[in-house]
């Protein structure tokens, strides 16, 4: 069977789902999930979806940067969301890159570094957004008595859900702050049939620092904008919420779509305990979400998540 | 310079969109509403996006809203974008109109510096190569 993946960054843990259907009702023994791309060449012939044509570029919209600051703006105005807050999940995530051999970007920053990075939409700063890379990746799924008989330990799938187009609110004048996590995050966390407490790590699909933050609340961690949480939670290995443990996109960089399967990857170097100097102590559970596609001033357009496990 | 032959784009008028267009070209802002829900639609579609229907009326709305959001434009990158350099840094805005819809839009001027979420502005029309006009906004009085 072929699937193709046609929800940006959500594509790897959509494909993820269909593939472990395909397996569970007998259609295939085995799916290669595989993502590659390369965003860093010039371009000719490009083609828009006529909205973003229309009603985007003939206003100077410059693409993702230009679409996702008006939401962090937005976010500080209404919960005053500060850059210490966004600040500490950025010198978290390149923490841990600095600890993952396979990270591009691994020299620690602290953050002053942080605020003092420059501005590319306001307030959108160099060090809030993902840098385009070529690359590629790609994993194997099987049933649990296939994979069981290979060579490296298999980590499970207990819970995976998805939630497309979504609006939160009137279409033409929608809750840009919520992602379609707050949906997607509930429906796998059900189905693995765990609770907050029970979660080891997080891996956030994070184009953006706002939009690894606004997955946190949206996954019920926090309320929204709930400030103090940000301020008293470590999300470093050694604390009570590690994210980004390899550092995420933001520091492993964005094959366009094939960006999506990082953070699937890395839960499950971390559930194998291959974590290396990164590694999550006792992690057993983790939570890894994916999100694409930027429609006209909503929030992005595919939300996956998935909930993965060391045992069954 | 690169940048002195490039040209900014602007919308390709289609079977949809002609309505919106022609409007701006004469100094009014329409925007589609559903007959059978009530809901505005934007951007233009061929059916409402709320309820399904294709009856779907243009409608004027008054040109005035509040700033929702906004950005200030201060890097830009790849071959579509570079036109857009001289105007750096611009405020790309979005406009929460009286009516109800939320609009992405520019404010015009040099006013980036001045830009607030909640100041009220109403709707200008800047003529574009091809007859076209696009509606951008100003800070009211």
């Amino acid at each position: 069977m072929l699937f193709a993946g046609g929800q940006g960054g959500a594509s790897s843990l959509a494909l993820l789902s269909q593939a472990s259907a395909a397996i569970a009702t007998g259609l295939i023994d085995y799916a290669l999930i595989v993502a590659a791309d390369t965003p860093v060449i010039e371009r000719s012939g490009h083609s828009s979806p006529s909205y973003v044509r229309d009603f985007e570029l003939p206003f100077g919209v410059m693409g993702p940067n230009s679409m996702i600051a008006p939401l962090m703006r937005r976010h500080m105005h209404e919960y005053g969301t500060t850059l210490d807050h966004f600040g500490k999940i950025a010198v978290a995530a390149r923490y841990h890159a600095s600890l993952n051999p396979d990270a591009y970007f691994r020299q620690p920053i602290t953050l002053d570094d942080y605020k003092a990075s420059p501005l590319i939409a306001d307030p959108v700063k160099l060090l809030d957004c993902v840098m385009p890379v070529n690359g590629g990746r790609a994993f194997v799924v099987a049933s649990a008595a296939e994979a069981k008989r290979r060579a490296k330990p298999p980590v499970y799938l207990a819970g995976i859900g998805e939630f497309n187009n979504s609006s939160y609110g009137p279409r033409s004048r929608p809750n840009p702050l919520v992602t379609g996590i707050a949906d997607a995050g509930r429906i796998a966390m059900r189905r693995a049939g765990v609770s907050h407490g029970d979660i080891d790590f997080l891996q956030l699909y994070d184009d953006y620092i706002i939009v690894a933050l606004m997955q946190i609340e949206d996954l019920g961690f926090c309320a929204k904008g709930d400030a103090a949480f940000f301020e008293r939670t470590d999300f470093t290995i050694h604390g009570e919420l590690p994210i980004q443990t390899g550092g995420g996109m933001l520091n492993c960089g964005q094959p366009t779509t094939a960006g999506g399967m990082l953070h699937l990857i890395e839960a499950v170097r971390q559930l194998r305990g291959d974590g290396g100097g990164r590694q999550v102590p006792r992690a057993s559970i983790g939570l890894v979400t994916g999100l694409g596609g930027i429609p006209y001033a909503r929030n992005l357009n595919s939300a996956a998540c998935a909930v993965l496990s060391k045992e069954i | 310079m690169m940048s002195d032959i490039l040209e900014k784009p602007l919308p390709r008028i289609d079977s949809v969109t002609h309505p919106f267009w022609e409007a701006t070209a004469s100094d009014r802002l329409v925007m589609q509403r559903c007959a059978a829900c009530g809901s505005f639609v934007w951007t233009p579609r061929p059916a409402c996006n709320e309820c399904g229907s294709d009856s779907l009326v243009w409608t004027t709305l008054g040109g005035r809203g509040t700033i929702f959001s906004y950005t200030i434009i201060r890097r830009v990158r790849g071959l579509g974008s570079r036109a857009f350099e001289p105007e750096i840094p611009y405020a790309v805005i979005w406009v929460d109109l009286e009516e109800g819809p939320r609009m992405i839009s520019n404010l015009v001027g040099d006013t980036h510096d001045r830009v607030a979420i909640g100041q009220q502005v109403r709707v200008v029309f800047e003529a574009a190569p091809g007859g076209i006009k696009l509606p951008k906004f100003a800070l009211a009085r």
